[in-house]
């Protein structure tokens, strides 16, 4: 071999090598990027599996149920789904569907969702485990890909504890807990929805507002226990009397109301009401009584009497009302003058309010004379009231709300303070020691601290006892006897005298008269009025004249307006009288003169005496 | 070894040349050439590398000026040399390809996109074709590099592979750099 051809090879060994070299470094290179790349993949691989582990523990672990579908075949349950659908692996669900899982209500729609194949957001539904019982459930869907292929991941939540506790909660808002009836709110809306339909079908509603005669003297006597079972029986029977798309409900205390909607023939309303008055009445055996209690019902009628919930309610209650009045166990329906008086009602209450403290009221009085020499020895004080818009309202007209309202106990006082403050008046001008009666009421004589607030004003005025008269009703002493006599002889011995107005007219039994601590008895002006002519009232004053004397007490005839009552009265010894023939009530001014030109005319009498007596 | 801006060839066509220099000549001219010649690489090339292009060119114009015959005959040559060991190195391409036509027809939509999964710096030529009527096939091949004749060789090789009886003409097409070739292949 030539040097050329020597030289030659090591050139071609050289790039040989060259190229081997270049070619391994490629290789290195090459095999490094896949070293890298196989690097990465591991990680992600591991990364996948992690979170594949994490998916597989949430999903095992999740306290929601999460089943897994393929192609209308549930492949995937965990422990949760186990438990929700009573099954007993998680196998057992596998191969059934999805939908066939859910209530029957609402597969169609499931089904139709399912096929979108789409993610549906958190429903509430009702699912059907495995021994066809109906859970509530709260379902989320996914469609997402499992294993490689396109699935529907169903997550679905036990709400039934929560769904139990919301219908409690909407029970317990719209139902009177003791009875079970609704309430005044569902009362309410049922009324509402009755009146809209009824509106569209041209149909009427009956409202009936019921309550319980006397309901209260049953509770005190037979105990609260008692009155509740007494309530849940005529809960029963209401029930029981009504129909089922009737409302019957309590809206507290012994109060019901009744719904009778879609009702266009009053005969048989009214009859439906009288057969529930008669469940009502028939007796009941409560803690081994036999008991019966009857209910007084107010009828208001859609659209007649009014075409709002509000306003059906008030008119039937206004009913009740009047039903009450009018005697029990008793019916009435609503009239528009009903309403009228209601409304006059609450105008006087209102007015009646603000009166003491804008000093509306003022006495008016009237002389009581001595049936012989027809000298003044008494006053009966009576109250007036004068409002700015109203003018003089009439005592009948707002002494019973005052008493209802409770108003009566300070305008009482105000009356015995005023009366008495007056008294001390004329006494210290001179114008002699007379008894200033006052009218009691019921209200103002059960309340705890009278006998005090009486010695409170005496001192405070310093009238003396024995001219101040109170003078007490007879039903207002017979409400509670024992009571009362223990608060007549409170009263007594304070030094003040007592009298029983109206005598005849109320229910005393004359052997409690005795045992009253009283000083007169006022007759009635009814048995005054006819007392000339009819024998029967002549009968009964003569009766209670004797009566009045043989127990000591005075007798004081009201209502005396004509010659022949006062001969007839005198000639029986009546003791006292009052009338129009002597005077009316009058106001301070006319009285004072009344007495003025009296004194004048004793003064000239007693000059004149004296004068024949020096004669 | 760093591949450098420029290397934009796979190695084996380059590894493909000197072998046919040294075969179709001798050692003793490739050894010349490649000497003549300003290669980064000093001639030394291996069929995973990637080289510039450029030195194709300047190897074959030596060659030419070495031997005497034209750059575009030497280039068809190496073309349908190149043709013969793609067919020996990498039969899979050429398996279940029944003609030319289809062949052609399947270069640039499948070979060149497997050769890309291989090698993603590889800078390939673009080819379109149109197959007008069963008997006639345009072909347009464009490229960056100058070797509209290395590719005639190719299809010439191609037509050889596949034994038919083709008339093939050529039409240069303008072009701002490289070459923009359009090929007739007649079927007779």
């Amino acid at each position: 071999m030539d040097t050329a051809d020597h030289q030659l090879e090591e050139r071609r060994l050289a790039r040989a090598i060259s190229a081997r070299m270049q070619a391994e470094s490629l290789l290195e290179q090459k095999s490094l990027q896949l070293y890298e790349q196989a690097q990465e993949r591991e990680q992600a691989v591991l990364a996948l599996r992690e979170s594949e582990e994490r998916y597989r523990l949430l999903v095992e672990l999740s306290p929601d149920a999460i089943l897994i579908e393929i192609d209308g075949f549930i492949v995937f349950a965990n422990a949760a789904a186990q438990t929700l659908f009573f099954a007993t692996r998680p196998e057992d669900l596998f191969g059934r569907s999805l939908v066939s899982l859910m209530a029957p209500a609402s597969r169609t729609a499931l089904a139709h969702i399912l096929q979108q194949n789409e993610s549906s957001p958190a429903v509430e539904d009702q699912a059907v485990r495995l021994d066809d019982t109906l859970v509530d459930v709260a379902v989320t869907r996914i469609a997402f890909i499992y294993r490689g292929e396109p699935a529907i991941q169903m997550i679905a939540r036990d709400i039934s504890d929560r769904k139990r506790l919301e219908k409690q909660l909407l029970y317990q808002a719209t139902h009177d807990t003791l009875t079970g009836l609704a309430n005044r709110n569902l009362m309410r809306e049922r009324l509402n929805d009755a009146i809209v339909y009824a509106s569209r079908y041209d149909q009427a509603v009956w409202v009936l507002f019921l309550d319980l005669d006397r309901f209260k003297f049953f509770n005190d006597s037979l105990g609260h226990k008692a009155g509740d079972m007494l309530l849940k029986e005529i809960a029963a029977r209401l029930r029981a009397g009504t129909r089922e798309t009737d409302t019957v409900a309590r809206l507290g205390g012994d109060e019901f109301v009744v719904i009778l909607p879609e009702r266009t023939r009053e005969v048989l309303a009214v009859a439906a009401l009288q057969r529930l008055m008669d469940a009502i009445a028939r007796p009941m055996h409560l803690d081994g009584k036999e008991i019966s209690v009857t209910c007084s019902v107010g009828l208001a009628i859609y659209p007649t009497d009014g075409d709002a919930p509000d306003t059906l309610l008030e008119h039937a209650d206004i009913a009740m009302y009047r039903a009450k009045d009018g005697g029990r166990n008793n019916f009435q329906f609503f009239t528009a003058d009903m309403h009228e008086e209601v409304r006059e009602r609450i105008l006087i209450e209102d007015a009646l309010r603000t009166a003491l403290e804008r000093d509306e009221f003022f006495l008016h009085y009237q002389p009581q004379v001595r049936a012989d020499t027809h000298q003044i020895v008494g006053i009966e004080t009576l109250i007036r009231w004068r409002h700015p818009e109203l003018g003089i309202v009439a005592p009948n007209r707002f002494i019973s709300i005052a008493e209802e309202t409770g108003l009566i106990v300070p305008i009482g006082a105000w009356v015995l303070r005023t009366a008495c403050l007056q008294n001390k008046a004329w006494q210290s001008n001179g114008l002699g020691q007379l008894r200033m009666a006052v009218n009691l009421s019921a209200r103002q004589f059960a309340h705890a601290d009278f006998v005090q607030s009486v010695a409170d004003i005496l001192a405070e005025t310093g009238l003396e006892p024995h001219c101040l008269e109170l003078e007490l009703t007879e039903s207002l002493i017979m409400s509670d006897v024992d009571h009362a006599i223990e608060k007549l002889h409170a009263l007594k011995a304070l030094g003040i005298k007592l009298s029983i107005d109206d005598f005849g007219t109320g229910y005393s039994s004359l052997s409690y008269l005795k045992r009253f601590p009283i000083d007169v008895l006022k007759i009635d002006q009814a048995f005054v009025r006819d007392i000339a002519v009819d024998p029967d009232d002549a009968a009964i004053v003569l009766s209670i004249i004797s009566l009045a004397h043989n127990l000591n007490l005075r007798v004081i005839a009201e209502g005396v307006e004509t010659r022949e009552q006062v001969d007839y009265l005198r000639a029986h010894g009546c003791d006292e009288m009052q009338g129009y023939l002597f005077s009316p009530p009058v106001t301070r001014e006319e009285f004072e003169q009344i007495l003025a030109s009296e004194r004048r005319r004793d003064s000239w009498h007693a000059d004149t005496s004296a004068g024949t007596a020096a004669n | 070894m760093v591949i450098k801006h420029g290397s934009d060839m796979k190695g084996i066509v380059f590894r493909e040349l000197v072998d046919m220099i040294e075969e179709r000549f001798s050692p003793a001219i490739a050894d010349k050439i490649i000497s003549a010649s300003s290669l980064a690489t000093n001639g030394a090339y291996t069929s995973v590398g990637t080289y510039d292009h450029k030195e194709i060119v300047e190897l074959v114009g030596h060659l030419s000026t070495t031997t005497g015959i034209p750059v575009p005959d030497l280039q068809r040559t190496f073309g349908e040399h190149l043709l013969n060991r793609f067919a020996l190195l990498y039969p899979a391409h050429f398996r279940g390809q029944k003609s030319t036509f289809a062949f052609l027809a399947i270069l640039d939509n499948k070979i060149h996109v497997e050769v890309k999964k291989l090698y993603p710096d590889a800078e390939l030529p673009v080819f379109e074709h149109d197959l007008a009527d069963p008997c006639k096939m345009v072909f347009v091949y464009r490229s960056k590099r100058p070797f509209a004749d290395l590719a005639e060789g190719l299809i010439r090789g191609c037509i050889k592979h596949f034994n038919e009886d083709i008339t093939l003409s050529r039409q240069d097409l303008p072009a701002d750099e490289g070459a923009h070739t359009r090929f007739i292949l007649i079927k007779n």
